[in-house]
């Protein structure tokens, strides 16, 4: 990571089609004793997607990025690189500046070092990207840390990088600062490899195509988010009808095929399937067979928080 | 936020909006694109550090230190006597007759121990470049070689102590030559040159300090340490013509009578110093992780 090789003659076009990852990892090991650190991960981030790293805090993500970014040394394993190792930006999760250089000489300064031919015109995309053109002339000291963190955006953008880095890009954002970084994020798929780490999983599924989950250190699942929400959905109905459902819930109890069943509140039953095809081969005929008044039938909607508790066993 | 690869000037964004109107407040556009426009130097590592010395004011601190305090030291001591007389001391026991080696001597005494303090200082502020996580992590992710991190820092920081102490001992240089009459040019000279030897020696040492050290703070006490414990090899009679901090004390001993070519083999083991140290530092920080 570093200095940056001239910018292609079309910065921003999309890349050259290439079959490879744009990173992937084998056996990445770095124990920091204790149980903590991050053991034997092995990523895959295909070209052009939006990754997400996910995890609970102290899961190894920030960890994982500063191994993989060459910020901090692993004990075993290896990072591969499918892009140049020049045209990758990276943003930590609490970046910082010089607080007496302006919002622009810090831009300008994160791409001359990467790239000594740099156009002017750069510095002032980057700083509009990410919402902070009416800020370019104030010292980075008096940003407040929202802004920063829009800052550390800009200075990634600056370079116009193959593959971002992003650790926790949105943590200290505004709901809509949130937002307009997400869309930022969004925006790039298909052009620049972004991987970012989250722990605010509706984040992660709003952007991200690809998703890893990792707990204390271990990566438990990697693949597509929507089949990671699919494969992970549970068989879970939720039923509405007209009075109180205890003795829906009786009913269903008394079935071999159903899990679990309970009353979130007077009204609504939640009922659980042994499997999603008993539950639908079943649940009309029970219903039917009640003689409750059913205002609504539907299954529960799965989503990348419950696939994720489902992984980490923390439902 | 627009999307990526939107024009700067896009009015389809709040940014957007608001960038339009600040173009239209000629009074208030930004500093930066009036800058461009004069065809301002690119900001790349080694402006940065001359931005550092200047935006942070440590430049003032510099001319305190040397040309200021130094331009103090000999009318003081030309003039001791009726200083004393007018605090009601005993001039007659403190203050003898004065030369010009004294107000050397004053220079060398005040602006030499103050200005190497904030020298020092000055240097451990720049060079503690590991001691923000996230600024490590914006250079160290942006730079391929721990060089580029550590010979820009070290560089301008010494050579603006060196500057610095260069107009403090023209000023004494003239000082004294008027209140006390000529000196010999070339051992003022030759003094100018030994003290600025000893000076990059001891901002060495905060290079040498940054090897292993994060601080601002712990910098600046470990060279601090180190200098104060470097006349020890003295009592060693075979290392005592090699000792380094002689070169602090040259530009007096020099005009006391000591021959520039006294100080040749403490210039070189201090040169040796600063190459060592440099290389110490740059090694030390390419290995070291966040």
């Amino acid at each position: 990571m570093a200095q940056f090789p001239p910018l292609p003659v079309h910065p921003g076009a999309p890349a050259a089609p290439d079959p490879g990852p744009a990173l992937s990892t084998h056996g990445l090991t770095r124990d920091y004793g204790r149980g903590t650190g991050v053991f034997d991960v092995g990523l895959v981030v295909p070209r052009g997607s939006v990754y997400g790293l996910v995890g609970p805090n102290g899961a190894g993500k920030t960890t994982l990025l500063s191994l993989i970014s060459g910020m901090r040394r692993a004990d075993a394993g290896e990072v591969l690189f499918g892009v140049p190792l020049d045209r990758i930006a990276v943003c930590t999760d609490v970046p910082e500046f010089e607080p007496w250089l302006s919002a622009a000489e810090v831009v300008e300064l994160a791409g001359r070092l990467v790239n000594p031919d740099l156009r002017p015109e750069c510095v002032k995309t980057a700083l509009h990207r990410a919402g902070l053109s009416d800020a370019a002339d104030r010292r980075a000291g008096s940003f407040s840390r929202g802004m920063t963190q829009r800052l550390g955006i800009a200075t990634a953008l600056v370079a116009e990088p193959e593959l971002m880095i992003l650790d926790e890009p949105t943590s200290a954002l505004d709901p809509r600062g949130r937002a307009e970084v997400l869309d930022l994020v969004a925006g790039m798929r298909g052009r620049t490899t972004v991987v970012f780490s989250s722990h605010i999983l509706a984040d992660v599924q709003r952007v991200c195509d690809h998703v890893g989950v990792l707990r204390t250190g271990r990566l438990l699942y990697e693949g597509p988010v929507a089949e990671l929400v699919a494969e992970h959905m549970r068989p879970t109905w939720l039923i509405r009808v007209r009075d109180d459902g205890a003795a829906l819930c009786r009913t269903f109890a008394a079935e071999n095929w159903v899990v679990r069943v309970s009353s979130v509140r007077p009204g609504l039953v939640r009922v659980q399937a042994r499997s999603v095809e008993e539950g639908e081969r079943h649940i009309l005929g029970v219903l039917d067979r009640s003689g409750e008044r059913v205002i609504s039938v539907g299954p529960e909607e799965s989503d990348l928080e419950s696939a994720f508790l489902s992984i980490t066993g923390a439902a | 936020m627009p999307g990526p690869g939107a024009a700067p000037t896009g009015s389809a964004t709040t940014a957007g909006t608001r960038a339009e109107k600040a173009a239209a407040k000629p009074m208030q556009r930004p500093r930066t694109a009036t800058a461009a426009a004069r065809g301002r130097r690119p900001l790349g590592l080694w402006r940065l550090e001359v931005l550092r010395l200047t935006r942070t004011r440590r430049w003032l601190l510099l001319l305190i230190a040397y040309p200021l305090l130094g331009a103090a030291g000999p009318p003081i001591v030309a003039h001791l006597r009726e200083i004393l007389d007018a605090l009601g001391a005993d001039a007659s026991l403190s203050a003898g007759e004065t030369s010009a080696d004294d107000g050397v001597t004053a220079y060398v005494g005040v602006s030499g121990q103050i200005g190497l303090l904030v020298a020092l200082s000055t240097t451990a502020a720049a060079l503690a470049l590991d001691h923000r996580p996230g600024l490590a992590a914006f250079y160290r992710t942006r730079t391929r070689r721990a060089w580029d991190l550590v010979v820009p820092r070290w560089t301008v920081s010494a050579a603006a102590v060196c500057i610095a102490n260069l107009l403090g001992s023209a000023i004494v240089w003239a000082e004294v030559r008027w209140l006390f009459g000529p000196v010999p040019t070339d051992r003022m000279l030759y003094g100018w040159l030994f003290s600025t030897l000893y000076l990059l020696m001891a901002l060495s040492l905060v290079a040498g300090a940054a090897a292993f050290l994060r601080r601002p703070v712990a910098l600046f006490g470990a060279a601090m340490v180190a200098l104060v414990l470097s006349p020890l090899p003295r009592l060693w009679k075979p290392l005592r013509h090699w000792e380094p901090s002689r070169l602090a004390g040259a530009e007096t001993d020099l005009l006391d009578g000591a021959a520039p070519g006294d100080f040749a083999v403490p210039s070189i083991v201090a040169i040796v110093l600063v190459v060592v140290m440099l290389s110490l530092a740059v090694w030390r920080v390419g290995r070291r992780e966040m």
